[in-house]
């Protein structure tokens, strides 16, 4: 995957989609790609949470006591809560089909935050709304 | 003179200068259709035409400090017609009617879907020259097959072009609508321990693909 189709791809994070293409090519450079197999547990509900994804292709699920939560494609992201609360993971992760992943590091992630107001402007508005629908 | 009117002068003397720069992206932009293969030139544009507008607040804060620009103009854009009078009324004290009207409608949101959609090679004629590797990438990102039998040379020019995004852009859309597998074959050799990885990787690829 080229380091535009990675931009473009972050672009698509709601969060992130007012910042400049010098910071998502800054975060492109930083994010891991990872390719995941069908079936394949991503992270697990009380593992520590470092990474926070965006699904490049394929289709994740998130799950709880074997019950599906939510279901994630391409240009989705999940796994943020505990990058924002430092807290264990709240639910587990599996790949419903084979899978490629760009992981964003939680440093790597708050320090996009603190550069970039309008992204944490952005998250927060994210997350009020979530709260609200609650 | 005072520094202070002499900062001004200057301030008012770059402001129509970015005032034009801002409008020639917000131009171009309203000529590029909202369509997947456009993404990154529309990011790049607007990339662009927000730096431009940063500079006019700055210059324009030079003008007259008390007022909070950034404020009037998205008062401007989502406040109605009332709300954009008194936008330009405000403005026009600073900078003039001409200049104000100018400036009110860079706050507005282009239309969609685009009217007047510009061709490829306009946007090539425009933009090749330019330093962005932003623009150049997203130059090379809205060619199809059949744009890249006549914008060759603009290719090959960026294949040599010192940064990566641009060089490792070009190098796929190469790769992808390039007909002669020899001279794709040729690149791809020379570019096998290319000091970007990206590139370095891509050409590997394309070379075990023969």
């Amino acid at each position: 995957m080229i380091l535009i189709e990675k931009i473009l791809l972050f672009k698509k994070v709601p969060f992130l989609s007012h910042t400049s293409p010098d910071t998502l090519a800054w975060l492109a450079e930083s994010a891991e790609e990872q390719t995941v197999n069908e079936a394949e547990v991503i992270f697990e509900k009380g593992s520590e949470g470092e990474k926070m994804y965006v699904v490049v292709e394929g289709s994740v699920q998130l799950y709880n006591d074997q019950k599906t939560l939510r279901s994630f494609g391409s240009g989705d992201y999940f796994g943020l809560l505990s990058l924002l609360d430092e807290g264990k993971r709240t639910a587990s992760a599996k790949a419903n089909t084979s899978c490629i992943l760009l992981g964003i590091r939680q440093e790597i992630f708050h320090r996009i935050l603190l550069k970039h107001p309008e992204a944490m402007k952005a998250l927060l508005s994210i997350l009020a709304k979530r709260i609200r629908g609650q | 003179m005072p520094a202070s009117r002499k900062l001004k002068k200057f301030a008012r003397k770059e402001l129509s200068k970015n005032l034009e720069q801002a409008e020639f992206y917000r131009e171009n932009l309203s000529k590029l259709p909202f369509i997947p293969k456009n993404e990154l030139m529309r990011t790049a544009l607007d990339f662009h035409f927000k730096l431009q507008v940063e500079v006019l607040l700055k210059l324009l804060s030079i003008s007259e400090p008390t007022i909070d620009y950034r404020k009037l103009f998205k008062v401007s854009a989502k406040g109605g017609a009332n709300a954009e009078a008194e936008a330009t009324e405000v403005l026009k004290g600073v900078v003039g009617p001409t200049l104000s009207d100018r400036l009110i409608a860079l706050s507005k949101d282009i239309q969609k879907p685009i009217v007047n959609p510009a061709q490829v090679d306009y946007f090539l004629q425009t933009f090749a020259e330019t330093h962005s590797r932003w623009i150049l990438s997203g130059l090379l990102l809205i060619l199809t097959k059949d744009d890249y039998q006549l914008h060759r040379a603009f290719v090959q020019t960026c294949l040599k072009n010192q940064d990566p995004v641009v060089k490792e852009t070009a190098l796929e859309v190469f790769i992808a609508y390039e007909n002669q597998r020899g001279t794709v074959k040729e690149e791809c050799t020379a570019l096998v321990n290319d000091s970007c990885q990206g590139i370095a990787l891509m050409a590997k690829k394309a070379l075990v693909a023969f």
